[in-house]
C-alpha cells in the first residue's frame, strides 16, 4: 500500500482528461456556487424497516419481527401517504415530510452487498463498486473538479473557504483526496487555531519525511483557512430555540456548528455530520415496550437535529440553498434477532430534505415474503451511486462527463429534485 | 522517493548506537528521556530485547476512588471488580475508575512491552465498554488481554471467545440455536482471525456455521463470568466451505457442546491467513504503515512461518522483528504518527513534571490524563467500533487518520498548558513540566547550539528543520539583553535564586512550547 502510488496513479488520469477541470470550473462560477450539501451519517447500519414503516403488509411485518414490530397503533401516519408510517421518535420528520420539505428514497444499496461495517462504509464513501477498492472519497473526486491541484493554489481569491467541513474531531474517507483530505475538520467542543508553521527541513529522509510533509500540509491549510473559520465561528448568531442544551444530542450539537459557519458566510458546499450507535444487534427496542429503546433514542436524535437545524435555515434566510441527505453503511435484517435486535442487512430508505427536494417518497414499499429465512434482505431498488450522481447533477449542476468520472460508469437519475 | 535498503529478518549487527536505542524505545514504550536512556544505554540490543519482552507483573486491582456517588457495598480503597452490580450510577462512575486505573498503569509500567501490546491488543481484539455497560466485566477483558499481551495468541482468542465482556459486546451471550446471532463470529473471521482483506477467502455460510458451533454460551451477572448452556447449543453438525477444506464440526450436546468451540479455533488456527493477518497488524503497530507485496513476501511471510512454528506464541515474533535489521533500516526512523496516548502519556513521561498529586497513586490525574487522551480521539476501553482505531485499519492513510486540523490544534494546546507556570489544572490538583531537571541532564546545556542539537535528538524522532533551529535559538537567547548561556549559568550557579530560576524557566517554556508544536514531535 503505498500512499505515493495511489497519487501517481490519480495524476495519471487527470492528466488523461484535463478537460474535466475546465468544465467543472466553468460550472462552478455560475449558478451552483452558493449551494450547500449536508450529509448525514448514521453509523452502524440503520433499520429502515423500523424507520420508514411499510403498513401494506403489516402482517408480515409482525411475524417476521413478532419482539421488535412497532405496533400499528403507534405507528406515526404521513398525511398523503396511506401505505407508509413512521417511527413514533420521528415526529419532527414527519412535520417536514406533512410540509412537503423531506423524502424518502427506498431501497438505496448496491449490487453484491458486504455485510461488513467497514468495508461497507467504505463503498458508501468512496463510491467504488462491492468489488473495487478505492483510496478517494467520492465527494473528494468531485471536488476536485472544482479545486483543480487541491491544495496547490488554495484558498484562492475565487475560493477563499475550505471545499468541505467535517464536523466532529476525526477526518472522513469522504473527502480523502488524490493529495490530502479536502476537507478541514471542525470540532464543535474546541476553539478553532491557527498554528504557527516553519520553513520545512530540506534534510528529510526515509518515510517520516513524507509523513511530516503530510503534517505541515494539514497545518498550514488549517492556517491558511482559521480566520475564515475563526470569523464564520464567531458570527452572533440566535439559535432556534428548539435546540436540546449542548451535550444532549451530538447530532444537534454538530449541526448547529454547520449553522454558525453557513451563517457566518463560508462558501463551503459540502458539510458531513454523523451520529453514532445504530449497529442494534441488541436492545434495539425494550423488550417491553417495543417503541422504545436504542433505536428510538437515535431516531429521536436525528429528528430533534434536523427540525433545529431547519429552523435555523430559515431563521438565517439559508432554507433555499441546502439540502439534507442521510445514509448509513447499510440497513438491517428483515428478521429479528432474539436480542431484541436487528443484523447487519442490505438496501436502506434515505431522507432527503430541503425546499428543493420533491417531497414524497420514491420508490416503492419493500416485500416481506410470508417464507423468510434470518438471511433474507430487502431488495435493492436504487443503486446509491445514482443517488449520488443525481445529488450531482441537480444540486451541484456538474456535467455528464464530471459525473462518470466522479461516480464510476454510467447510472440512471432519480426524481429527487423538484423540476 | 524513500526506498526500504534491508528486508532481512536476521539480527541487527551495525554498531549499536543511541540512534538505534532511541527507535527501539520509541516504538516499545510511551515516552522516552533521560531516565530511560540511562537505564538502556549500556545494554546491547539483545539485552534490550530480554527486558522489554519480559511480561510486567500483574497489577493491583481498581478500587474504590473518591467519590460524590456513594457505593454502598464498597467502601473507599476497597476493590469493586468483585461486588455486584449496582445501578448505572454507579456503574458509569466504576467505568471512569477503571479507564483511569488503566491510565495509571500505563504511567507506571516497567521496560517492558506489556503495556504498548496490552494497547494493540485492545485494538485487535476490540470490546467497547460503552456497549458491555459492567466494568466488571470490561476489568475482565482488560486483565485477560494484559496477561496473554506476550503470551500466546491462540489462547487469548480462544479465552477472548466467550469473555463476559466479549459475550456481551458481540452478542454471544443472545447466540442460540434457536435464534442464532452472527455478530462476533463475522467479526471473529473478519478482524479478529483471518481478515477480509477484500479477498475471496471465507463465505457468508461460513460466518453462520460459526455462530451455530459458538452458540450456548450467557454471562452470568451474579457470578460474573461465562457460562454454557447445553440446552441453547445447537446439537447438529456444522459444514463449512471449501476455504476450511469442506471440514464438518460435528454437532455434540449436554457439556460437550463446549468442544466445538475449541473445535472451530483449531480451524481457524490452521489456516495460515490468521497468523499472517497478525504479523500484518503487529508490523503496522511497531514498524510501518506501508506494505507492499516485497514486505508481504520477505517479512510478514517469514514471521507468520515462526508465529505458526511457535505455536502463536507472541514474544518470539516481536524477539525477530524488534531485533531486525529490517527494523533499524533508516527509512523507518520516526514515520508512525504518535497515537494520543503515545503523545499525551509520552510527554508526561519523557520530562519532569511537578504536581500536587502522586502519580503513582492517585486517581485524580489518571482521570484527567484519560479525559485528555479521550478528547484527543483515543478513548481507551472505548475504541470508536468493533475495527478499533481507523489509525490502524484505514488505508492509505492509516497513522494519518490520527491528524487533522482539529486534532493537531488541540494536541499543541493541551502540552502548551503542561509548559505554563500554572500547568494543567483539574479541580485543584495541578501537573505542570519542570523543565530545568531535564535540562541539567544535558551535557553543555549552556551552548545554545549544541543544547537544542541534543534536546531535538531526544523528543523528536526526526530531524527538524534549520528554520525551527533558529526560531527556537531566538528563543532561548536572540533579542534578549542576556544570552542563553549567561541565564543557564546563573541559574545552575544559585538555585535558590528565584529571580535567576525564573528567568530561565521562562526561556524553557518558550522554547519547549515551540519545539513540541513542531510536526517532527508528532513522529515516533
Amino acid at each position: 500500500m503505498n500512499r505515493k502510488l495511489f497519487i501517481r496513479n490519480s495524476a495519471i488520469a487527470s492528466a488523461l482528461y484535463p478537460f474535466l477541470n475546465t468544465l467543472a470550473s466553468c460550472n462552478s462560477k455560475t449558478v451552483s456556487q452558493n449551494r450547500i450539501l449536508v450529509l448525514i451519517q448514521l453509523v452502524g447500519g440503520n433499520d429502515g424497516l423500523n424507520t420508514l414503516i411499510p403498513l401494506d403488509n403489516y402482517k408480515n411485518i409482525i411475524q417476521a419481527r413478532p419482539n421488535l414490530f412497532i405496533p400499528e397503533n403507534k405507528v406515526l401516519n404521513l398525511k398523503g401517504s396511506a401505505l407508509n408510517g413512521l417511527h413514533p421518535a420521528l415526529g419532527g420528520i414527519k412535520d417536514l415530510y406533512e410540509n412537503n420539505l423531506l423524502s424518502f428514497v427506498q431501497g438505496v444499496g448496491y449490487e453484491n452487498p458486504n455485510y461488513s461495517h467497514f468495508r461497507s462504509s467504505d463503498i458508501f464513501l468512496t463510491g467504488a463498486e462491492s468489488s473495487k477498492v478505492l483510496y478517494t472519497g467520492w465527494m473528494a473526486r468531485f471536488l476536485e473538479t472544482r479545486y483543480n491541484n487541491y491544495p496547490q493554489g488554495f484558498p484562492s481569491a475565487e475560493h477563499p473557504d475550505p471545499p468541505a467541513i467535517k464536523v466532529g474531531d476525526t477526518g472522513s474517507f469522504l473527502f480523502q483526496g488524490k493529495a490530502m483530505d479536502m476537507s478541514i475538520v471542525v470540532d464543535p467542543s474546541a476553539e478553532f487555531s491557527a498554528p504557527e508553521i516553519d520553513a520545512p527541513s530540506n534534510q528529510s529522509t526515509g518515510y517520516a519525511g513524507e509523513e511530516v510533509k503530510s503534517i505541515r500540509e494539514i497545518l498550514l491549510q488549517t492556517n491558511r483557512y482559521s480566520k475564515v473559520i475563526q470569523n464564520a465561528l464567531g458570527t452572533s448568531i440566535l439559535h432556534s430555540k428548539l435546540y436540546p442544551e449542548t451535550g444532549k444530542n451530538p447530532l444537534a450539537d454538530q449541526l448547529k456548528t454547520v449553522t454558525k459557519l453557513i451563517k457566518g458566510g463560508l462558501q463551503t458546499s459540502v458539510y458531513l455530520v454523523d451520529l453514532k450507535g445504530f449497529d442494534t444487534h441488541s436492545d434495539q427496542v425494550d423488550s417491553s415496550d417495543t417503541t422504545k429503546g436504542s433505536h428510538a433514542d437515535l431516531l429521536q436524535k436525528l429528528s430533534q437535529a434536523i427540525t433545529c437545524f431547519w429552523d435555523d435555515m430559515n431563521q438565517i434566510g439559508r432554507e433555499k440553498d441546502v439540502i439534507g441527505m442521510t445514509f448509513s453503511e447499510f440497513g438491517r435484517r428483515i428478521i429479528s434477532n432474539a436480542a431484541y435486535g436487528t443484523d447487519h442487512g442490505a438496501s436502506q430508505p434515505i431522507m432527503f430534505f430541503g425546499s428543493h427536494i420533491k417531497p414524497g417518497i420514491t420508490g416503492t414499499n419493500p416485500v416481506i415474503p410470508d417464507q423468510l429465512t434470518a438471511s433474507d434482505n430487502l431488495q435493492m431498488q436504487f443503486d446509491f451511486k445514482s443517488v449520488y450522481s443525481t445529488v450531482l447533477k441537480n444540486w451541484f449542476h456538474a456535467d455528464e462527463i464530471v459525473i462518470k468520472d466522479v461516480i464510476s460508469g454510467s447510472h440512471p437519475k432519480i426524481n429527487i429534485f423538484k423540476s | 522517493m524513500p526506498v526500504v535498503s534491508s528486508y532481512s529478518l536476521a539480527p541487527f549487527k551495525e554498531e549499536w548506537k543511541t540512534e538505534h536505542l532511541l527507535h527501539l524505545l520509541r516504538r516499545c514504550l510511551f515516552g522516552i528521556g533521560h531516565k530511560e536512556i540511562s537505564f538502556f544505554r549500556d545494554k546491547t540490543l539483545e539485552q534490550c530485547i530480554h527486558v522489554l519482552l519480559r511480561q510486567s507483573p500483574p497489577p493491583s486491582l481498581p478500587i474504590q476512588e473518591d467519590s460524590d456517588v456513594e457505593d454502598p457495598l464498597v467502601p473507599k480503597g476497597k476493590v469493586w471488580v468483585n461486588a455486584p452490580y449496582e445501578n448505572d450510577l454507579i456503574e458509569n462512575r466504576r467505568g471512569l475508575m477503571l479507564k483511569s486505573w488503566w491510565l495509571g498503569e500505563i504511567i507506571n509500567r516497567d521496560y517492558s512491552l506489556t503495556e504498548k501490546l496490552t494497547l494493540f491488543w485492545h485494538n485487535h481484539f476490540v470490546t467497547e465498554m460503552d456497549i458491555v455497560k459492567d466494568s466488571r466485566y470490561s476489568y475482565r477483558y482488560i486483565a485477560m488481554l494484559r496477561s496473554h499481551s506476550l503470551g500466546n495468541y491462540k489462547k487469548l482468542i480462544r479465552e477472548g471467545t466467550t469473555n463476559v465482556a466479549m459475550l456481551v459486546y458481540l452478542n454471544g451471550n443472545t447466540n442460540s440455536k434457536d435464534e442464532p446471532n452472527e455478530n462476533f463470529s463475522r467479526e471473529l473471521l473478519e478482524l479478529f482471525t483471518i481478515g477480509k482483506e477484500n479477498k475471496e477467502n471465507y463465505t457468508e455460510e461460513d460466518v453462520k456455521a460459526a455462530a451455530r458451533v459458538l452458540c450456548g454460551w450467557k454471562d452470568d451477572k451474579e457470578k460474573i463470568q461465562a457460562q454454557f448452556h447445553p440446552e441453547l447449543h445447537d446439537p447438529d453438525d456444522k459444514q463449512f466451505s471449501s476455504f476450511f477444506d469442506n471440514h464438518t464440526i460435528k454437532g455434540r450436546t449436554g457439556a460437550e457442546g463446549i468442544t466445538e468451540t475449541d473445535e472451530l479455533i483449531d480451524l481457524i488456527f490452521k489456516k495460515t491467513e490468521t497468523a499472517k493477518f497478525v504479523c500484518r497488524n503487529l508490523y503496522r503497530w511497531f514498524v510501518s504503515d506501508r506494505i507492499d507485496e516485497t514486505i508481504e513476501t520477505k517479512i510478514i511471510e517469514p514471521l507468520s512461518r515462526i508465529f505458526i512454528a511457535e505455536n502463536f506464541e507472541i514474544a518470539p515474533v516481536l524477539k525477530t522483528l524488534l531485533s531486525s535489521q529490517h527494523f533499524f533500516d533508516s527509512v523507518f526512523k520516526g514515520c508512525i504518527v504518535k497515537s494520543p496516548v503515545d503523545f499525551f502519556i509520552g510527554a508526561i513521561q519523557q520530562f519532569d513534571v511537578i504536581t500536587s498529586s502522586n502519580l503513582k497513586r492517585d486517581h485524580v490525574p489518571w482521570l484527567q490524563f484519560y479525559f485528555y487522551t479521550a478528547d484527543l480521539s483515543m478513548d481507551i476501553g472505548n475504541p470508536p467500533s468493533v475495527a478499533g482505531w481507523a489509525a490502524y485499519y484505514q488505508a492509505p492513510k492509516f497513522h494519518q487518520w490520527w491528524v487533522n486540523s482539529a486534532s493537531l490544534g488541540l494536541r499543541t494546546k493541551i502540552l502548551n498548558g503542561l509548559c505554563t507556570s500554572e500547568g494543567l489544572i483539574f479541580n485543584g490538583p495541578y501537573i505542570r513540566f519542570d523543565f530545568p531537571p531535564f535540562v541539567r541532564q544535558f551535557k553543555n546545556a549552556e551552548d545554545t547550539d549544541t543544547f537544542i542539537e541534543d534536546c531535538a535528538e531526544l523528543i523528536c524522532a526526526v530531524k527538524i528543520s534549520e528554520d525551527s533551529k533558529s526560531k527556537l535559538k531566538q528563543l532561548l537567547s536572540g533579542n534578549q539583553t542576556d544570552s542563553w548561556k549567561a541565564v543557564w549559568n546563573k541559574f545552575t550557579a544559585d538555585a535558590e535564586d528565584a529571580a535567576a530560576r525564573e528567568v530561565a524557566e521562562e526561556r524553557l517554556r518558550m522554547f519547549f512550547k515551540k519545539m513540541m508544536s513542531l510536526p517532527e514531535y508528532q513522529m515516533i
